[in-house]
């Protein structure tokens, strides 16, 4: 398989190989550079760039926004280089390159990441989950009433209100085809998410457990990228309804 | 002999492979003027469609509230599949294609950027 890292990112890539337990060699190639990554059991587990091996060679790609790719399935790997998990790897990418957009082109250490204080009200953890989504504008922790029990926006600026008023109405017609298709096929559906690409920005829901809230985020197209975003939201859905008042 | 549109239908359900269940293509009138199924459709030719056609028009017009460009595509990720709607030229048809969680969503998306003109051009008027 070929294709344009404009249409899939790397984080896509590396996530839906890894989710799909692929074994393969992907070429990617960019500005006459060269990195080859291998996946196995579910992870990528070796990756080369120059005269590079192993984790950083993720970090690197992860800044590449165009080039191309190729896939050859079934190739197994030369060696293992890379022990972290996918998603960790990935969350760190984000980091960096959240890190580098701010011009704070140093990595936060491993140690201080574990460290940090959680944040344990909604906004703060909402505000922080915002500093991990690549090109994040804003986001919300709606009900299905379609009011804010909190909210965040990159600079203040933005009407999360109108964001949340708009996103319930959607979320509210999708959920009601998607059971109406439950019934007919005498199955269970549950829905994950919801995401609305637009000209200018990403806007992905995802159900709280339970289904009484739904996490909001909205991200600008053009610097934001959507396995970033997918992942990002899965990860901190936990949190948010562990924090949720009672 | 196959109409255009369902011919080019058929090219980029050969173009996906395997990971595919249903492809139609929906005017905003809910009524589909074009399908291609692996499964049963009996749901999505019916009520669905109409349905389907309500989460559309309203997904552009949330776009437009909330000043963030035309919509481009729209996926609900459901446990057993993706479900993507896509807007097909002027918009007064969009086309609906749903695959399994196993497809690779990327692909995907990358197949109907490449198709959606095409289908587009393959609709009698």
């Amino acid at each position: 398989m070929k294709g344009d890292l404009r249409d899939m990112g790397i984080a896509d890539l590396i996530q839906h190989n890894c989710q799909d337990r692929k074994t393969a060699q992907v070429s990617i190639v960019h500005s006459g550079r060269q990195a080859v990554l291998f996946f196995q059991d579910g992870d990528v587990v070796h990756a080369s760039l120059d005269d590079k091996a192993g984790e950083e060679v993720i970090y690197e790609i992860l800044k590449w926004e165009d080039g191309t790719f190729e896939m050859e399935n079934n190739v197994e790997p030369p060696g293992r280089t890379i022990q972290k998990n996918w998603s960790s790897l990935l969350l760190e990418g984000a980091r960096r390159l959240d890190e580098n957009a701010s011009n704070a082109p140093q990595s936060v250490p491993e140690e201080r990441m574990e460290v940090n204080p959680m944040a344990t009200n909604m906004d703060a953890i909402l505000k922080e989950m915002g500093g991990e989504i690549t090109g994040y504008i804003a986001s919300v922790v709606a009900g299905m009433d379609g009011i804010n029990i909190a909210s965040h926006s990159k600079g203040g600026k933005v009407d999360t209100e109108a964001i949340s008023a708009q996103m319930t109405m959607l979320f509210k017609l999708v959920d009601t085809a998607t059971a109406k298709l439950a019934e007919v096929q005498e199955q269970t559906i549950e829905i994950e998410d919801n995401l609305l690409t637009t000209e200018g920005a990403y806007v992905l829901m995802r159900y709280l457990p339970g289904k009484q809230y739904y996490v909001g985020v909205v991200t600008d197209k053009k610097s934001g990228n959507l396995g970033n975003l997918r992942l990002i939201s899965r990860v901190y859905c936990d949190r948010l309804a562990k924090a949720m008042p009672r | 002999m196959p109409s255009k549109l369902d011919q080019t239908h058929q090219d980029f359900r050969t173009e996906l492979g395997p990971d595919f269940f249903v492809s139609m293509i929906i005017g905003m009138d809910g009524l589909s003027i074009s399908n291609n199924a692996a499964v049963e459709i009996e749901f999505f030719a019916g009520e669905a469609a109409a349905r389907m056609a309500m989460i559309a028009k309203l997904a552009d017009k949330v776009s437009g509230k909330l000043g963030i460009g035309k919509m481009e595509d729209h996926l609900v990720t459901i446990d057993q599949a993706y479900l993507i709607f896509r807007n097909l030229g002027d918009g007064s048809y969009f086309w609906l294609l749903a695959v399994p969680r196993t497809a690779v969503l990327g692909t995907v998306r990358m197949l109907m950027t490449e198709f959606a003109p095409k289908l587009w051009d393959a609709i009698p008027r």
